[in-house]
């Protein structure tokens, strides 16, 4: 596909699109930009001068392509918060010195991006994260709720509070005069409409984005009532103020605080919420991107960062970057940054020649925006999808949820990590391992061929120490095949799978492949993919996990697939009898078998392709090895004894201490392989020519052969399911090249 | 550039009355005797008719004959007496059963490596997985980063190898991430391949040279491995990826002291989570760094 160009090029190319899918985000921003300044608690103006200044800004210096900024949803909380405690009562002062903090924190996100701390989203567990959210979603949707139906300054001021005073306010409209009543009609009515919109059918309805409907119908009921009534229809009180004389009306920000820790305390919050919000939406988006470029998220931290500076400066909120309008502007089909430029701008001429008509936005209508949006921030079908990855997921994201709408954002996410590790800690019972290696390099990375990679992960792999494997993968071209073994893993927590997972879209998008092997043997805390996979939760009885009928590994289901097509019988967990087959083989003699799993089987032609996982030594600990191997008993062939390897893999076997290098006289074979056995003559008559050149035409593959059945593998280590493919191919031709001879 | 093997003629061990003591006897023993050398069994603390009685019972249990191996013992602190009995008896190789993973209650034997690596003039060879009888050491790796100790240490791994009938030899470059491009973006991506590419490259020469020195007589397949990551730490989780029998290092340029144990690098890497068997190549070199 072709990708667009970026710079002045990019734009030339693609200006039209951008501009239509700019023009469509735009019509989106205005109503939510003026609604988050009032969730905000600041002027309406506030939230369109970020979505102006993040628009323009942030597509000139920006490193991500078809994301849109402006004003944020987490922000809305966090502002409202700072403004009420710098103010100390007084709105309006609390706005100005929040806007001090905004401008530090502008700074501070500059040096996060600077000193490319843009791992920082990735270092929070994703259920925590989640929680979080959905609490930010929550305290949204209870401040607004009360504006949506017409009182518009509740008592309380925390949350939960708030949520048990809406009842009394519905009990206000009771006496409510007129316009208090049109207010909560309108508002009522309006999240009426929202809910109810992906509902309709009509698709001329959906050509103007529900938001907007909302909006214009408010608007239309405003000007149609007061021609009406001959006075404003819902009164100045109910609706948005922005003063003709807004722009003059500009002072400076109040930076009197700076030596309070209160301020400080706003603008580590605006900063930390910031780049949280920011980063995960960017990651959002470059799995939309149509191009499937990705994002330089530090540059994208640094644009945001001098976006939110100048924003803060000009009176405007800070500048984060905001999935739902960016994925509406995927959907309208923009190919550049430029469409974000184009949004900036039009709600810049919007506000320029608009204002007499944003004036007539009556407020509950925008706070029933709102608190549909914080409805969908605690999105309750989410839970039963967290519960599924695993109950304790759904315990920390409740956990994270209450402990932030009782301590606030910050101490409700580092409660949130904390809980997640010592859940970690109770369910994997490896608390010293964690605390001995979180700090330590655990992750190894190298090129075993051309561009095929092996990623081999030590100890564990949780949230605490994921940037260091996310550095590694991050650093390996899209298009490589890439092996990552977990195999002297302990345990792999859920947010580690699920960025995993990501990641295996994403080399699967470029045409490479992200493999996960060896986490078969760990077993995982729940039936679903991305549950907490540990070593301890499969417990010392192996064959009581083997017969209780766990849930397969994405390998393993690959597996299943595999064997199904490719005619074969499959077992997860095959029954221990297989220990020994595997067993008279030479090569297993220094070896003590733990487990087998994944077989393959062919009856017919008597193939079976097995994992094993053994270990050397009784005393010695030494780490246990995983082999995917294929046994072959070919029917009706005499088999001499021999090993054929390259590596000299079976030397390590003195049981054929009597036999000798036998050179068979084709260069090729003798160059590349190395093969031994006693009798000279049988083995000579084994390797017919057509045999030969089939070996000298594959990848090297081992085999032993102790004179009944063959074995075959290709590297000692747990496999791919490509390069179980690849094995079993190799078997069955292999088996049909000794077949045809005899 | 000139590489000289340590062809150690000198072998040591230290007894312990501990349950791998007599596996630890037989694994000396067996390398001594492939090396060609001495071998000396040094006791520190009392040596009682108890202790003789079953050191006899071991070397005949062992097949060992008494007169080939030297003994001595001596009482007092276990470091100090041993570094001393070392360069008392000119040993350059000293050879100690270590535990693979270092504990609270384990650190003796790591906590000697250390000071062993610290003021003694002699190799430390830390054996991992000792058994009575006798498992081929098929797979060396070495280090080849750019040091004046390297070819010294790869010629020594080449004559060890050579003497214990290893049949392959992996030389682990281990490159700074420092030096090439972050992966930022798709662009950054694709410069740091390239940029990684052409160091390799470069490396590549650079070992080409140094094997050149070193490598004479080699019976061994020598490979070269490039791997970007932390210095000490990669190689050692590279040799216990490739199942290696011995890991060869170089010995360490600075004094290992308390803070390293916590602010881990190079070889504490190594010290704290054995991968393999370790052998750590004393060299004069150390001040041409400089």
């Amino acid at each position: 596909m072709h990708k667009p160009k970026n710079g002045f090029k990019g734009f030339v190319e693609n200006w039209q699109s951008d501009l239509k899918a700019g023009f469509v985000v735009s019509l989106v921003a205005l109503p939510i930009s003026i609604a988050l300044s009032l969730a905000s608690g600041a002027p309406a103006i506030a939230g369109l001068i970020a979505a102006v200044i993040g628009g323009i800004l942030v597509a000139h210096l920006g490193g991500s392509y078809v994301t849109i900024t402006g004003p944020g949803n987490g922000l809305a909380v966090v502002t409202l918060a700072a403004i009420t405690t710098l103010g100390g009562g007084d709105m309006l002062a609390g706005y100005y010195m929040a806007l001090g903090a905004i401008v530090v924190s502008g700074i501070l996100l500059f040096v996060l991006g600077t000193v490319r701390l843009g791992v920082l989203a990735d270092l929070f567990p994703t259920s925590a994260v989640q929680g979080m959210l959905a609490a930010i979603g929550i305290i949204i949707l209870a401040k607004q709720s009360h504006v949506m139906i017409g009182t518009l300054n509740p008592e309380s001021a925390s949350p939960i509070p708030l949520l048990v005073e809406f009842f009394s306010s519905l009990q206000d409209l009771l006496w409510a005069d007129t316009a208090h009543l049109r207010s909560a009609i309108v508002g009522i009515g309006s999240l009426l409409f929202l809910i109810g919109f992906s509902q309709i059918r009509a698709r001329w309805m959906h050509a103007i984005p529900a938001p907007l409907w909302v909006v214009v119908l408010a608007v239309l009921t405003q000007i149609i009532g007061t021609n009406v009534t001959g006075e404003s229809f819902f009164g100045p009180k109910y609706l948005v103020n922005i003063p003709a004389d807004w722009m003059s009306a500009w002072r400076l920000p109040d930076f009197s605080g700076i030596q309070s820790g209160a301020f400080w305390g706003a603008a580590i919050s605006l900063t930390f919420i910031a780049s949280i919000e920011s980063l995960l939406s960017i990651k959002g988006m470059d799995r939309l991107d149509p191009y499937k470029r990705k994002s330089n998220v530090n540059k994208d931290l640094r644009a945001l960062g001098i976006a939110t500076a100048v924003s803060g400066m000009l009176g405007g909120l800070s500048v984060v970057t905001v999935i739902a309008r960016s994925s509406v502007n995927v959907s309208n089909g923009a190919k550049t940054r430029s469409a974000n430029f184009f949004h900036g701008a039009l709600i810049l001429v919007f506000v320029l020649f608009l204002r007499e008509v944003l004036t007539q936005i009556p407020l509950p209508a925008l706070a029933a925006i709102l608190v549909f949006t914080g409805y969908k921030l605690l999105n309750p079908s989410q839970f039963r999808k967290i519960a599924q990855i695993g109950l304790e997921q759904l315990f920390l994201f409740f956990f994270t949820l209450f402990a932030t709408l009782v301590y606030g954002l910050i101490m409700g996410i580092v409660l949130g990590m904390a809980a997640t590790l010592v859940i970690q800690v109770i369910i994997t019972g490896s608390g010293a391992e964690i605390f001995r290696y979180f700090n330590r390099p655990n992750t190894l990375l190298f090129e075993e061929e051309e561009n095929k990679y092996i990623l081999n992960i030590n100890y564990f792999a949780n949230f605490l120490n994921y940037p260091r494997l996310k550095s590694k993968l991050d650093s390996i071209p899209t298009s490589a095949e890439v092996i990552a073994d977990f195999s002297s893993t302990s345990f792999v927590d859920a947010t580690v799978m699920e960025h995993l997972a990501g990641y295996v879209e994403s080399f699967e998008q470029h045409g490479g492949s992200l493999d996960l092997v060896g986490l078969d043997t760990l077993a995982p805390a729940s039936s679903h993919p991305l549950g907490v996979q540990s070593k301890s939760t499969r417990g010392s009885d192996v064959f009581l996990v083997r017969s209780s009928g766990t849930r397969l590994s994405g390998k393993q289901e690959k597996l299943r697939k595999f064997a199904g097509t490719a005619g074969l019988e499959y077992t997860p967990w095959p029954d221990p009898i297989w220990d020994t087959k595997v067993n008279q083989f030479h090569y297993f003699r220094h070896r003590r078998i733990d487990q087998t799993m994944n077989l393959l089987e062919d009856r017919s032609t008597r193939l079976m392709a097995i994992e094993v996982v053994t270990h050397v030594g009784e005393f010695t600990m030494r780490d246990s090895q995983h082999l995917a191997c294929v046994i072959l008993q070919p029917k009706g062939i005499k088999l001499p004894k021999f090993t054929l390897d390259r590596e000299r893999i079976f030397e390590r076997i003195s049981y054929l201490a009597g036999a000798q290098d036998i050179e068979l006289g084709s260069n090729v074979f003798d160059k590349r392989f190395n093969l031994k056995g006693e009798d000279e003559k049988a083995i000579r008559a084994f390797f017919s020519p057509a045999c030969l050149a089939f070996l000298a035409s594959r990848p090297v593959f081992h085999m032993e052969s102790n004179g009944k059945s063959l074995l075959i593998f290709h590297k000692e280590r747990a496999a791919s399911v490509s390069e179980f493919k690849l094995m079993v191919n190799f078997a069955r031709e292999f088996s049909d090249r000794i077949g045809a001879k005899s | 550039m000139n590489a000289t093997p340590k062809q150690y003629a000198k072998v040591a061990t230290a007894l312990g009355f501990s349950p791998m003591a007599k596996a630890n006897l037989a694994e000396v023993h067996r390398i001594a005797t492939r090396f060609g050398a001495q071998m000396f069994v040094f006791h520190v603390g009392k040596w009682t008719e108890k202790s003789q009685k079953t050191y006899d019972s071991f070397l005949s249990d062992l097949g060992i004959d008494p007169s080939t191996v030297v003994l001595k013992s001596k009482e007092g602190d276990p470091k100090v007496e041993l570094l001393s009995l070392c360069s008392e008896n000119d040993i350059d190789l000293l050879a100690l059963g270590a535990l693979i993973r270092e504990s609270m209650f384990k650190v003796f034997s790591a906590s000697i490596a250390r000071d062993v690596c610290r003021k003694a003039k002699v190799s430390l060879l830390l054996l991992t997985h000792s058994s009575i009888m006798e498992e081929p050491c098929e797979r060396i790796v070495v280090n080849g980063l750019d040091h004046p100790k390297t070819p010294d240490t790869i010629a020594t791994a080449v004559w060890a190898g050579n003497k214990l009938g290893s049949k392959e030899l992996i030389v682990v470059d281990e490159l700074s991430e420092k030096s090439i491009a972050r992966a930022d973006d798709d662009m950054s991506t694709l410069q740091r391949l390239r940029q990684s590419r052409q160091l390799e490259k470069q490396e590549h020469n650079r070992i080409e040279e140094v094997l050149d020195l070193c490598t004479g007589g080699c019976t061994m397949d020598i490979t070269e491995q490039h791997v970007f990551g932390k210095k000490g730490y990669t190689i050692a989780h590279y040799a216990k990826a490739k199942r290696a029998d011995l890991l060869v290092v170089n010995s360490p340029d600075t004094k290992l002291g308390f803070l390293d144990r916590i602010f881990k690098h190079d070889l504490e890497y190594i010290l704290s989570d054995l991968p393999t068997d370790v052998l750590i190549v004393h060299t004069t070199k150390e001040l041409a760094h400089a």
